[in-house]
């Protein structure tokens, strides 16, 4: 797979915002998305937003394509001028951080930024959800009200993973992370993913995503061990290489059988063990299944 | 319709189904079945001295026809022939370059596209001044298909007549770029980062890279296999999406690409719709957008049959806000309005992410083999384009 631009953000549909016509603020979630052949940036989209006179009714807002260009151009300026502004946008809680499709540029290749500051500008943010990684820190992550957290990457590198793991997250109820290839960007090991999984993190977990692994069998073994999961509702460790030696570590796990939900699509596992999996408790999602071509397994961002 | 419609003849590959495929839609219309002029049978038969058959035209085909030429694809013996006829067109040894390149061009590698275009428009130049005199009607004019194989000239032709098209790399009166490290050049001069290169004349996304740099390197995604034999690069057609990341291998391909003439243009980011990217070919039939079909992938090349999907239409048209679509189709309009003597046109049209603009990505004169797609009015391609053009007739 490859990324495509949100069609919903946390439940409504998102839309382009443009500078010269209305948006329909109540129905749609704006975008601030530069077309490729623009000459214009997403700091010149935010400032004709903000003077729109809803930025402090504005509760959720996505930053797409930044700049006609994308490759040679982190998201500093626009960055900068969203915490600038976050005294006028009173009223966000949900913020997507570069909703870039495969079309504009490789997840692989989108550059990021230093969102240090992010958690003391907007201190009421429940939801935030970055694209890319390449350059990207989350400095020292404290947040009080943050209850979901997703990373999408072509591959997550390990020094965000410790961010994550000296992080207070208090009311963290979501946290998906596309670990990725070593081709694209994962530099970690199983070793870099235990802190988050000890349990001494993130007290109201339901969801962990542990998604598009290269690794995903050693993550199932992990997965199935950790402490964490017994707080679960849903583990999810799809999109990545998994095959029966993940599969039967959760299947061997009498925390897993308590989940409401395993998703594991995009696969590959055998046709005996996923019969198992179907018996074992949890709603689980065995769809796409894939076969070892001539390379081996792939994850699926990055195929 | 039967006693004033004109006699059908069909210039194509016999044994292929867009010809059977014609003449059912003959059959279905209560139309006598169409002659059919094979290729292979256009050129003298290199056998027995003495005993040579070159097909007189004029003695097989009635006056008056209506004469559809179609692809004359997928058959190797044509496509050796046509490289010949394109290498005496160019005064090239047309023994040593059909002993060259189509024996390699049967095996599936990527040569001689420009000596192939060449060669085609010599035989469609000798179809239009021996059939001309007899009276014919043409499906489509034998001197716009030339131009329709020629992607630099018809995107150009459609740009000047304000269509939307990709912005190309070449400027009007400047030539594509020669080798990798032009091509590299040009693209700093111009800023870019995204370009679609592909052959300049050919079809079936046969030697397309969807070429893109970063910080991080370059990417390649394309259809073209490369391999590397006693220090020679070959390229071969492939059905399957390949992804190079080495600068050498990137650059060995688009060397060889290059060396037979390429199209460069800006690679406009196609929309996605239910995850998956898409364009769409669209069917123009006496100038009117009649069939669509949805081809989705997961990566930049939507072509069908490299193992992408149809998408659906009717889900798209849903979304798709009226005003954004009834300008792409006017689009699709004057880009069918381009050429006038063409009774049918295959229109690759890109809808942009933010499903409000639009770009038309090619025209395809042999575009139109859409199985088991129809019109509003339950007609395949075929009998749409045969209905239409007998309308017009009378």
């Amino acid at each position: 797979m490859t990324f495509s631009n949100l069609d919903n953000f946390v439940g409504r549909p998102v839309a382009d915002f443009a500078a010269d016509q209305d948006f329909d603020f109540s129905a749609n979630v704006p975008r601030l998305r530069v077309e490729y052949d623009s000459e214009n940036t997403a700091v010149d989209l935010l400032t004709a937003l903000l003077s729109t006179g809803n930025a402090d009714q504005l509760e959720a807002l996505v930053i797409g394509a930044w700049s006609g260009e994308l490759y040679d151009d982190p998201p500093d300026a626009i960055i900068e001028a969203l915490f600038a502004a976050a005294d006028q946008l009173t009223s966000l809680r949900a913020l997507f951080i570069g909703d870039i499709a495969g079309e504009e540029n490789e997840v692989s290749w989108i550059h990021q930024s230093d969102l240090s500051a992010i958690w003391q500008a907007f201190p009421r943010l429940e939801v935030l959800s970055i694209r890319g990684s390449n350059g990207l820190s989350l400095g020292q992550i404290k947040h009080n009200h943050l209850r979901g957290l997703t990373l999408e990457t072509g591959g997550l590198p390990k020094d965000v993973l410790a961010e994550l793991a000296q992080s207070s997250l208090p009311a963290l109820e979501h946290l998906e992370l596309y670990l990725g290839d070593s081709g694209y960007g994962w530099d970690g090991t199983i070793a870099d993913l235990q802190p988050l999984l000890s349990g001494d993190l993130f007290p109201k977990l339901k969801y962990l995503g542990l998604r598009n692994s290269e690794i995903a069998d050693e993550v199932a073994q992990a997965a199935a061990a950790a402490p964490i999961v017994a707080r679960l509702e849903t583990l999810d460790l799809s999109l990545g290489t998994l095959g029966d030696e993940g599969a039967e570590a959760l299947l061997a796990a009498p925390a897993i059988k308590r989940l409401r939900k395993l998703d594991l699509h995009h696969h590959y596992i055998s046709t005996s063990v996923m019969e198992r999996l179907k018996k074992l408790g949890p709603e689980v999602d065995l769809s796409e299944v894939e076969s070892e071509g001539d390379y081996g397994r792939y994850v699926s961002v990055g195929e | 319709m039967s006693n004033a419609n004109p006699p059908l003849v069909v210039i194509g590959n016999p044994e292929n189904r867009r010809v059977s495929m014609f003449a059912d839609a003959a059959h279905r219309l209560g139309l006598p079945p169409p002659c059919v002029i094979a290729y292979e049978r256009l050129w003298a038969d290199p056998g027995p001295p003495g005993q040579e058959q070159r097909l007189e035209l004029t003695e097989v085909i009635p006056p008056a026809s209506l004469v559809r030429i179609e692809s004359p694809g997928e058959n190797a013996a044509v496509q050796a022939a046509l490289i010949r006829l394109g290498s005496i067109r160019r005064g090239l040894d047309p023994v040593r370059t059909v002993t060259e390149l189509s024996a390699a061009a049967m095996h599936g590698r990527i040569a001689g596209s420009d000596l192939w275009h060449a060669g085609f428009c010599s035989l469609l130049e000798r179809l239009e001044k021996e059939l001309g005199p007899l009276g014919v009607r043409w499906m489509n004019h034998p001197a716009d298909i030339p131009v329709l194989f020629d992607k630099t000239k018809c995107q150009s032709l459609l740009a000047s007549r304000c269509v939307n098209v990709p912005r190309p790399l070449a400027a009007a009166d400047e030539a594509a770029p020669s080798c990798f490290d032009e091509f590299l050049a040009r693209l700093d001069a111009r800023g870019w980062s995204r370009v679609f290169l592909k052959l300049r004349f050919s079809s079936s996304a046969s030697g397309v890279v969807a070429f893109e740099r970063g910080r991080r390197g370059m990417q390649a995604t394309t259809s073209v296999e490369l391999v590397r034999e006693r220090g020679e690069v070959l390229l071969f057609n492939s059905l399957r999406i390949r992804r190079y990341t080495q600068p050498a291998d990137i650059a060995a391909i688009i060397d060889v690409l290059c060396s037979q003439s390429v199209h460069v243009e800006q690679w406009v980011p196609k929309a996605a719709f239910a995850g998956r990217t898409f364009d769409l070919r669209i069917v123009a039939i006496g100038g009117e957008p009649r069939h669509v079909v949805m081809r989705t992938s997961r990566g930049p090349i939507t072509n069908l049959h490299l193992g992408n999907q149809r998408g659906d239409v009717t889900g798209l048209f849903e979304k798709w806000n009226a005003f954004a679509r009834d300008a792409a189709w006017s689009t699709c309009r004057a880009a069918a309005v381009c050429f006038p003597r063409c009774q049918y046109l295959a229109i690759d049209l890109a809808v942009l992410s933010g499903l409000t603009r639009h770009a038309v990505l090619e025209l395809n004169a042999f575009g139109d083999l859409l199985p088991g797609i129809t019109d509003a009015a339950g007609n395949d391609t075929y009998a749409a384009e045969l209905a239409t053009v007998l309308a017009t007739a009378k």
